[in-house]
């Protein structure tokens, strides 16, 4: 064991603490001035000289120390490994054993490198440590005998002797791998913050409290237009829009010295680096020091350009149909217009015919009878009856239209009146009598003489006319009954005129009502005009009621129903 | 026999209302005018008649115009005046508090002339 070094000889020599001990007193008397310590001391214990008792003294203290000093080297909760001055481990602690899981054939004079993986060791080797002789504490990773590396923090103390060459060195090794699980954990953490705050989809900035930029995230610069090394360090008013720059800076700074963020988002608009402006929704929150002071200020800015410009768009949209519907009201109003001014000349054109109609009508219903009884022949007679009556007709069908005219006319007023309706009923029975009697009819009578109605006296009776003479036409050569009924519900009377004639198929029902609806085309009946009914309608229409007509079939008769509104309520009611 | 002036443009209704009322039991005579000025001339010629029938549209002069040329004269006032018309809606207006004054609706029945004629001259 020639290369074998000083301190490895000591140890081999003595027993290993023992050895270790020499070597520390050795060193101690060196550094030392025992003289000094014991001076005052030197006749205490007789027989010895002073400095005999003070090497005694000092040998048991040495003793104490080593004891000590040997219980903190076994039973540390650290790794303690000691190398030659060729760097071989010839001493360690059971902690390193423990830590390295190794045993003394795994160590003793092993080169200390097997300790460390090769680039752990390299790392190592190039801080020079034993050249420069001073402590040094590093983090490295150890290499176990399991293969497995072990996160650990070493202090390293080199060794000298007395002349200063380096003999050897000691290494103190703390297991760290909780704390490098720790700290790996918040970066994990930290990286993963910042990754979200990077990858965020929405644009996000960190202020200082002046306003500068500190750091804006990708969808900003995206959003944005702007590298990030462009933008740090500038105010963050310098992207905000000219016109809101002014209200942005006082609004940021009252929200500093408040030391409060705006609760909720507000709009701000800013301008990109092309010059585009886009509109942010701002949500501010603030970091603050340990002194309470705001550190930064993040904000997170929800871009609503694009909701906003729809939002614009609808409104244009709507605008536009505002303005086409304004454009279609305008033209419907002109085309009603224009088709109350068609309807309008048509009813004059009616009248006016009408009218130019009635003067040679007078002409020919006079001269027709002077005609026929200048006459001798009795054929010429007959002739002179079918020329009467076809004038006739025309008169019929003219003074009905001109009727028909005249109630849908708006400028034609109603003569309301309180009417008793068995009153009215009767006059218009008695008016018919002759050609009830003639045509062998009979009547039946079932209206209450209390009821009254609101209605137009003359109009009411030319209802019942109609109705009673469509009766009489339309029934046989054998008479008949009509029986005329009236009920009140409410303030509604509703009045029944019921004919035993010929009836009126499901068909008809509808179309009774119809202007020149005649239930059978091609009948010429010289003695209707076709008009009747509508007239009926039109004037139950004018006095707010309704008109229908129901019937089982033909041959079995119809009834018309009509309605008007019941006239001096109180009384009628206070009678009942 | 009681004498109609008849004041109305259309020969051809002056000719069947003149032939009419005149053949007729207990009949009239009938002098006619064709136009309102034509009246006029034949009242101031003395021809005063029991009765005037005065048709309203007319031209030059209407109806209306003749009835108001009527009631300024005291003694062409006191005729009894029946208008023939073709709208009654215009009718209700005119009136005013004279009387004797009525109308009679185209078209119309000579029958039902005379019945009007009748009542206001009395049989």
């Amino acid at each position: 064991m020639g290369n074998e070094s000083e301190i490895v000889k000591i140890l081999r020599d003595e027993e290993k603490l023992g050895k270790l001990h020499s070597k520390r007193k050795n060193d101690y008397e060196e550094v030392t001035t025992p003289e000094m310590s014991t001076d005052g001391d030197a006749n205490i214990i007789p027989g010895l000289t002073t400095k005999d008792i003070s090497k005694k003294i000092e040998n048991e203290e040495l003793r104490t120390l080593e004891r000590i000093s040997r219980l903190v080297f076994e039973n540390s909760a650290v790794a303690i490994t000691i190398t030659d001055e060729y760097e071989r481990i010839i001493y360690w602690n059971k902690y390193a054993e423990q830590l390295l899981g190794m045993n003394k054939d795994d160590l003793y004079m092993k080169h200390v490198n097997l300790l460390y993986p090769p680039e752990e060791w390299s790392k190592i080797r190039k801080q020079n440590i034993r050249r420069k002789g001073m402590q040094h504490h590093l983090e490295t990773k150890i290499l176990m005998k399991n293969n497995e590396l072990q996160d650990v923090d070493i202090s390293l103390s080199v060794l000298k002797d007395q002349k200063g060459e380096v003999i050897g060195s000691i290494g103190i090794i703390k297991d760290i791998t909780e704390r490098k699980q720790i700290e790996k954990a918040l970066k994990e953490s930290e990286e993963k913050f910042k990754q979200l705050y990077e990858k965020a989809p929405i644009p996000y900035h960190i202020l200082s409290p002046h306003g500068e930029i500190t750091n804006v995230n990708e969808k900003w610069c995206q959003i944005l237009r702007y590298a990030k090394m462009d933008v740090i360090g500038k105010p963050i008013f310098y992207f905000i829009s000219e016109n809101e720059k002014e209200t942005a800076g006082s609004s940021f700074f009252k929200k500093i010295l408040a030391k409060n963020p705006y609760a909720g988002g507000h709009e701000r608009t800013f301008v990109t680096k092309d010059g585009e402006k886009r509109i942010f929704v701002i949500h501010d929150f603030f970091s603050f020091d340990e002194n309470n002071n705001i550190k930064s200020v993040h904000t997170a800015m929800e871009d609503i350009t694009n909701r906003k410009q729809m939002e614009t768009e609808l409104k244009d949209v709507d605008e536009m149909l505002r303005t086409l519907n304004k454009e279609l009201e305008r033209k419907v109003y002109e085309r009603t217009v224009e088709i109350e001014n068609l309807l309008k000349q048509k009813d004059e054109f009616i009248s006016q015919l009408g009218h130019d109609l009635k003067t040679p009508l007078t002409i020919l219903i006079n001269i027709l009878p002077l005609v026929k009884n200048e006459v001798e022949d009795k054929n010429n007679k007959e002739d002179c009856d079918v020329a009467i009556r076809n004038v006739y007709y025309i008169k019929n069908l003219v003074t009905e239209t001109l009727k028909i005219a005249e109630i849908s006319s708006p400028k034609v007023t109603f003569d309301i009146k309180e009417l008793n309706l068995l009153d009215v009923v009767n006059n218009v029975v008695t008016d018919n009598q002759f050609i009830l009697d003639g045509k062998n009819f009979k009547i039946e009578n079932h209206i209450d003489e209390k009821i009254i109605v609101e209605a137009d006296e003359l109009r009411l009776c030319e209802i019942f006319n109609n109705i009673i003479n469509n009766a009489v036409k339309y029934s046989g050569n054998d008479g008949g009954t009509i029986t005329l009924d009236a009920q009140n519900e409410k303030d509604v009377v509703t009045i029944s005129v019921r004919d035993t004639g010929i009836g009126i198929t499901k068909e008809q029902l509808d179309h009774v009502f119809d202007e020149f609806y005649k239930a059978d085309e091609s009948r010429h009946n010289l003695e209707s005009s076709g008009l009747g009914l509508s007239i009926c309608r039109r004037i139950v229409e004018k006095h707010g009621g309704r008109i229908w007509v129901e019937s089982p079939g033909l041959g079995k008769g119809a009834t018309f129903y009509f309605t008007l509104k019941l006239g001096n309520k109180n009384v009628y009611e206070n009678k009942w | 026999m009681k004498k109609i002036m008849m004041v109305d443009d259309n020969v051809d209704l002056t000719y069947v209302v003149k032939k009419s009322l005149e053949k007729m039991e207990n009949g009239c005579e009938v002098i006619s005018a064709n136009r309102g000025q034509e009246c006029f001339d034949l009242l101031k010629e003395g021809k005063l008649p029991d009765l005037i029938l005065l048709d309203i549209m007319m031209p030059e002069m209407n109806g209306w115009d003749v009835f108001a040329k009527l009631k300024e004269n005291t003694e062409w006032r006191k005729i009894p005046i029946v208008f023939l018309t073709a709208k009654t809606d215009s009718l209700s207006k005119g009136f005013g508090q004279i009387p004797a004054q009525d109308y009679i609706e185209k078209p119309f029945e000579i029958a039902d002339l005379k019945k009007r004629i009748d009542t206001i001259l009395g049989k």
